[in-house]
């Protein structure tokens, strides 16, 4: 008990020790990411059935020019790639070419059908057969700024030398167009 | 499609450590494009009809194709050993008149007429036939 006493004592005499602090608080910053938004046609998905063409015959060519736009704030390359699917007989008749900086012509109505890819601009693929596996036929592009456009054309032209074997098919080419950001 | 929500982490190394610095990533955006398609044509064998036309001339006809290809095909029709004039077209159907004249230098019997479609290609299309008869030196000419 005389321990207790004493021991209470004893912390009774010690002192306080305190620190003075202040605090302020900031606002009003903000961090926002931004955005890779790539536009194709002023679309997010794109169906181009422009390109299309039916009763196709040797000699005869369709041809399509397509706006690839930067709708982010982000500035991008892009890569495209193409495959076909088609039997072997009409996909090596018909030689694809891919061009940048590149429109169209007019489309044309009457036989022999025959449009192509005007401009100067460079020719990134072909005229070759496309593959039935993914292959680059274009890219990496150069930078595109945010608001930037790239116009590229594709020509899909029918061999004139086509023998018999090549009637009654259906070619299906596919495009996958890749923003990556520069 | 909007590269926020697909955006892709590239990562170019291993995490090494607590102290590892981030990952590098890029964002990319991918778009398909399909619904393209080529379709070639079809020359189809021509459907071959006969018309008695008296006694001495039968007219093979046929119609002509207008759809599944580009342009009109030119037919030919030949009878072996005979010069065959080019088919005449009237309206949306094409005909050979095979008359007794036509055969007088032929021996009497069985002929085949044969007709082919062709475009302005290396496209020609089945061979469609059809027998004609003739008899006293071309004077009768039946289908």
């Amino acid at each position: 008990m005389l321990a207790l006493v004493g021991a209470l004592g004893l912390l009774g005499g010690l002192g306080t020790q305190a620190f003075w602090n202040d605090t302020a608080s900031m606002s009003g910053t903000t961090v926002t990411s931004g955005t890779l938004d790539l536009k194709v046609g002023g679309q997010d998905s794109y169906t181009w059935s422009a390109l299309s063409i039916s009763s196709m015959a040797p000699g005869e060519s369709t041809a399509e020019s397509l706006t690839i736009s930067n709708a982010g704030t982000t500035p991008f390359t892009v890569t495209i790639t193409s495959s076909v699917t088609a039997l072997d007989v009409i996909r090596t008749a018909v030689l694809a070419t891919v061009r940048t900086g590149s429109t169209a012509s007019t489309t044309s109505a009457s036989y022999p059908r025959t449009e192509n890819c005007s401009g100067t601009g460079n020719i990134t693929y072909g005229p070759a057969a496309l593959p039935t596996a993914s292959t680059t036929v274009l890219g990496p592009s150069a930078t595109i700024p945010a608001g930037g456009t790239l116009t590229f054309c594709v020509l899909l032209a029918f061999d004139s030398t086509a023998g018999n074997t090549t009637m009654s098919q259906t070619y299906a080419p596919s495009f996958t167009i890749t923003a990556t950001q520069a | 499609m909007n590269a926020r929500r697909s955006r892709v982490a590239v990562a170019t190394g291993v995490l090494v450590g607590l102290a590892a610095a981030p990952a590098a990533a890029t964002w990319t955006d991918p778009v398909s494009i399909s619904g393209t398609s080529l379709g070639t044509a079809t020359l189809d064998a021509p459907v071959l009809s006969c018309t008695q036309q008296g006694l001495t001339s039968v007219r093979i006809s046929w119609p002509i194709q207008t759809t599944r290809v580009p342009t009109t095909p030119t037919y030919v029709a030949t009878i072996p050993g005979v010069t065959v004039p080019s088919p005449t077209v009237s309206g949306s159907t094409a005909y050979v008149d095979v008359t007794g004249a036509l055969l007088s230098s032929l021996v009497a019997g069985t002929k085949t007429v044969s007709v082919r479609g062709t475009l302005p290609t290396n496209w020609t299309s089945p061979t469609s036939t059809i027998n004609v008869t003739f008899v006293l030196v071309g004077l009768l000419v039946s289908c």
